[in-house]
C-alpha cells in the first residue's frame, strides 16, 4: 500500500454517522488526515473562512444526499466560486441511476460511487483525486510563478523573447528590430535572469509547458 | 361468488340477446307495416291513375258520340227534302265520312230497307240477305225512334255470333230512317281516335263484370239512349308498368333500419366488453399503484440498507489492510474477510435489482454461466435445504450461457427453490429432495433455449391456485408476499424468456426457467 502525500486533511461530507465513521476508519488506517463535515453548510462555511486552503492538494469524498443540499450542488459551487480550488471530487450515492452518474461526471466529479461500494476501489480513488490535484495544485503554482516573471519584463525584451520562442536566431532578431546583435545579446540575458532559466532549451520548455496548462483550461471550458 | 358472477353474465347475455330480438322482430313488423301500407298506397295510386283517365276518355267518348249523333241527325235532317236519287249520294258520304261503320241503311218507318252501303267483307260477319229485316233486338228501339223522333241505340247480334251496335236516327218529320250498324271498337282506342294511357285497356261490355274490383278496373256506364252499356277500364301492366318507387324507398329504409338496429346492439354489446377489459385494466393498475408504492418503499430501504452495508465493507476493508499493516499473515483469515466483503456487495447488488424491477427501469444484462451461476449459489441453497431437512440434487449442463441481470437471475433461481422447498413441509424429511437441473434444448423453429428446472416432490398446484399463479401479490403462505413468482416471470419475459411449470406424474411440480441461450462464440 503506497503511502499517501497528501498536505491537506481528505474533506469528507456524510450525514451517516456510522457510514462516516466507518469510511474515515479506514482513511486513517491509511494514514490519510480528515476532515468530516455532517453537511454542506458546515463545508461551505469552513471554506469560506480558509480559502488559500483549497490552493494545497486533497480531494472531497461527499454523499449525494445530505439533509440541506446535495453533492452535486457542492460540486457545483466550488466550480463556480471557487475557481482556484484544486480538490477533485468523489460522489458516492445511497442508490445509484446511470442518469445522476452521467449529471454528475458532467459537472465533474472524478468519480461516481454507488453505495455498498468496494472500499478498495473508494481508496484508489481518492489517492488519484490526491494525485490530480498535486498536479493540478503545481500548475497553478507554475502559471502563477510563470506569469509574475513575465509582467517583469521590459516591453524590449518582451518583443525579444517572443523571437526567441519562434526560434529566431540573434542575428535575425537584430535585423527584425533594428538593433546590433549586442544589444539583443544583452536583452537575452536579461529575459533569462527574469524568467530564471540558465537557456534558451530551459525557456522553451517553460513555455511550451506553459502553453499547454492553458491550452488544457481553455479546453476545459 | 364466482357462480354468481357467472349467472350474472349469463343472464345479461340473455337480456342482450333478448333485447336484439325484440329490436329486430319490431324493425321488420314495421318495415312489414310500411311495407304493405306502401303496397296500397301504390295501388290507390294506380287506381286514382285509372280514374283519372278513364274519367278523361269516357268524357271525351260522349262528347264524341254526342257530336257524331249531331252529325248524323243533321244528315238527316238534309235529307228530308231531298229526292231518292241523292239519297244515294248522301248515303256514300255518310260512310266515307264514318269508316268504321260496318253498314249503313237507309229504312222507311215501317222497318222495310231502302239503301243500304256495307262495308268490304261485310258479308262475312252478316250475310246480306239476312238482314233485309230489321234484326229483332232493333225492332224495339226502332219503333220508339219513330215514334219519339229521338236517337235509339241497341244490340244486335249477328247470325255469325258477332254483337255489335246499332244506332236507329230517325229522320225528323220524314218517312226515313238510318240504320247504322257499327263495330263495338267504334268506342275503343285506337279507333276512337281518342288518347288514353297506353297500360289501360277498354272493353265494352252490356253487363258489369263481377270480379270487377279486385282486378285493378273501373266501369263507367256509357249512357245510350235505350242501351244500358259500360265501359271496362283495366290495367294491363300493373306490377310492371308503374315503377313502384314508394315499395324500394321503404324495403330501402327497412333493411337500413334493421342494420343499423344490429349495428347498435352489437356496438352496446362492444361497450360491454370494453368496460369489462376497463375494470381489468382499472385492477391492473390498482395493482401497479401497489407497486409504484411498492416501488419507493423499496427506494427508501434500499437507501436504509445501502448505509450499513457500505459500513460494513469499510470496516471489513479497514480490517483487511490492519491486517496487512501488521504483517498478519492468515489465509483463513483473509478469505474469510474478503468473502465477507463479497457477499456484503452482493447483498446491496441484489438490492439494487429489486428496486430496478420495481422501478421499472433497465436492467443490467451481463453473459451468465448457468453452470457457474448455480455452484456460485449452491452453498445458500444448501443452508435453506438443510434448514428445511431435505436433499439437494444438481445435474449441470456445462457451457449454457444466457443475456440477464446476474443478481436478478440468482434471485429468481433463490425464489423458485423457497418455493419448492416450502412446498415439500408437509411430507415426510426423508423423502423431501429439490432438484436443480439445467439442460439446452431446441424448439421447433429450431431457436437454442436455455432451461434450469428446479423440482420438487411437494403437494403440487391444484387447478384453483395454478391460475392465479403468477399474479402480483398472490400467495398461499402467511407470510408471503406474493411477489416472488409475479418477479420472476416479469424478468425473464423481459429478457425475452418464461417461466413455464407442470405438476409431476410422480407428485411435486416442476419450474423451469427457459431464456434464450447465448452463444458464446
Amino acid at each position: 500500500m503506497q503511502k499517501p502525500t497528501n498536505q491537506y486533511p481528505i474533506q469528507l461530507i456524510e450525514d451517516d454517522e456510522a457510514l462516516a465513521q466507518s469510511i474515515m476508519g479506514l482513511l486513517s488506517s491509511l494514514q490519510y488526515t480528515y476532515v468530516h463535515y455532517r453537511n454542506a453548510e458546515d463545508f461551505l462555511d469552513t471554506l469560506k473562512n480558509n480559502p488559500e486552503a483549497m490552493k494545497l492538494s486533497s480531494c472531497v469524498v461527499s454523499d449525494v444526499r445530505l439533509p440541506d443540499q446535495t453533492g452535486l450542488d457542492i460540486l457545483t459551487i466550488l466550480k463556480r466560486d471557487y475557481p482556484k480550488c484544486v480538490w477533485p471530487i468523489i460522489l458516492i450515492t445511497g442508490h445509484g441511476d446511470i442518469a445522476m452518474a452521467v449529471d454528475a461526471l458532467h459537472h465533474g466529479a472524478l468519480d461516481f460511487l454507488t453505495k455498498p461500494f468496494d472500499p478498495f476501489i473508494l481508496i484508489n480513488k481518492i489517492a488519484q483525486a490526491v494525485e490530480k490535484s498535486q498536479v493540478t495544485k503545481t500548475q497553478q503554482d507554475f502559471l502563477l510563478e510563470y506569469t509574475n516573471r513575465l509582467t517583469q519584463l521590459t516591453e524590449h525584451e518582451k518583443a525579444v523573447f517572443e523571437m526567441m520562442m519562434r526560434n529566431l536566431s540573434n542575428r535575425e532578431i537584430a535585423d527584425h528590430l533594428g538593433n546590433s546583435t549586442r544589444t539583443i545579446e544583452v536583452h537575452r540575458a536579461a529575459v533569462f535572469k527574469k524568467m530564471d532559466v540558465q537557456s534558451a532549451m530551459q525557456l522553451a520548455q517553460q513555455n511550451e509547458r506553459y502553453e499547454m496548462i492553458v491550452g488544457n483550461i481553455t479546453n476545459k471550458a | 361468488m364466482l357462480f354468481k358472477n357467472k349467472f350474472n353474465a349469463w343472464r345479461d347475455k340473455l337480456k342482450e340477446s333478448l333485447k336484439t330480438v325484440v329490436i329486430i322482430f319490431v324493425t321488420v313488423s314495421l318495415t312489414a307495416t310500411a311495407l304493405l301500407l306502401a303496397n296500397s298506397f301504390s295501388e290507390q295510386r294506380n287506381k286514382n291513375l285509372l280514374t283519372i283517365e278513364a274519367l278523361k276518355y269516357q268524357s271525351l267518348l260522349v262528347r264524341q258520340i254526342a257530336s257524331d249523333e249531331e252529325q248524323l241527325m243533321s244528315f238527316m235532317r238534309a235529307l228530308i227534302d231531298k229526292s231518292p236519287q241523292a239519297y244515294k249520294y248522301l248515303l256514300d258520304q255518310v260512310f266515307l265520312d264514318n269508316k268504321r261503320f260496318f253498314r249503313v241503311e237507309i229504312r222507311d218507318t215501317k222497318g222495310n230497307l231502302l239503301l243500304s252501303r256495307s262495308a268490304p267483307g261485310y258479308e262475312k260477319i252478316w250475310p246480306v240477305d239476312t238482314r233485309i229485316e230489321l234484326p229483332p233486338s232493333v225492332v224495339m228501339n226502332f219503333f220508339k225512334a219513330v215514334e219519339q223522333q229521338k236517337i235509339y241505340w241497341s244490340i244486335s247480334y249477328s247470325p255469325t255470333g258477332q254483337s255489335g251496335v246499332e244506332l236507329v236516327i230517325p229522320a225528323v218529320s220524314s218517312k226515313l230512317v238510318l240504320v247504322a250498324h257499327i263495330s263495338t271498337h267504334h268506342f275503343l282506342p285506337p279507333e276512337s281516335g281518342i288518347p288514353i294511357g297506353k297500360d289501360i285497356r277498354v272493353e265494352f261490355e252490356t253487363s258489369v263484370p263481377e270480379n270487377l274490383l279486385s282486378n285493378n278496373a273501373l266501369a263507367l256506364p256509357l249512357d245510350l239512349n235505350g242501351l244500358n252499356t259500360h265501359l271496362i277500364y283495366s290495367l294491363t301492366t300493373f306490377n310492371k308498368s308503374v315503377p313502384n318507387y314508394s315499395f324500394f324507398l321503404v324495403s330501402l329504409l327497412g333493411i337500413s333500419l334493421c342494420v343499423l338496429v344490429i349495428s347498435y346492439s352489437n356496438e352496446t354489446k362492444k361497450n360491454r366488453l370494453m368496460q369489462v377489459r376497463l375494470s381489468e385494466q382499472e385492477m391492473t393498475l390498482a395493482k401497479q399503484a401497489q407497486l409504484s408504492t411498492l416501488g419507493e418503499i423499496s427506494t427508501t430501504l434500499a437507501h436504509e440498507l445501502n448505509q450499513p452495508l457500505a459500513t460494513i465493507t469499510n470496516y471489513i476493508a479497514t480490517c483487511e489492510i490492519r491486517l496487512q499493516q501488521l504483517g498478519f499473515q492468515d489465509n483463513v483469515l483473509n478469505k474469510a474477510l474478503n468473502d465477507a466483503r463479497g457477499q456484503t456487495l452482493r447483498a446491496g447488488e441484489v438490492v439494487q435489482s429489486i428496486r430496478n424491477y420495481l422501478k421499472k427501469g433497465s436492467v443490467v444484462k451481463a453473459t451468465v454461466e448457468v453452470e457457474e451461476a448455480i455452484l456460485r449459489l449452491q452453498p445458500i441453497i444448501n443452508a435453506l435445504t438443510k434448514e428445511k431437512r431435505s436433499t439437494l440434487k444438481i445435474e449441470l449442463t456445462p457451457h449454457i450461457a444466457i443475456r440477464i441481470d446476474p443478481a436478478l437471475f440468482e434471485q429468481i433461481v433463490l425464489n423458485l427453490c423457497k418455493n419448492a422447498l416450502d412446498a415439500m413441509s408437509e411430507i415426510a424429511p426423508a423423502k423431501r429432495q429439490l432438484l436443480i437441473r439445467s439442460s439446452s434444448d431446441l424448439d421447433e423453429r429450431s431457436k437454442k433455449w436455455a432451461r434450469i428446472d428446479v423440482v420438487d416432490n411437494g403437494h403440487g398446484i391444484s387447478e384453483e391456485n395454478s391460475k392465479k399463479l403468477f399474479e402480483a401479490f398472490f400467495t398461499t403462505k402467511s407470510e408471503g408476499m406474493g411477489i416472488g413468482l409475479s418477479l420472476s416471470r416479469s424478468v425473464t419475459e423481459s429478457h425475452g424468456g418464461k417461466i413455464m411449470w407442470a405438476n409431476n406424474a410422480d407428485g411435486g411440480a416442476t419450474f423451469s426457467i427457459i431464456l434464450p441461450l447465448h452463444s458464446t462464440d
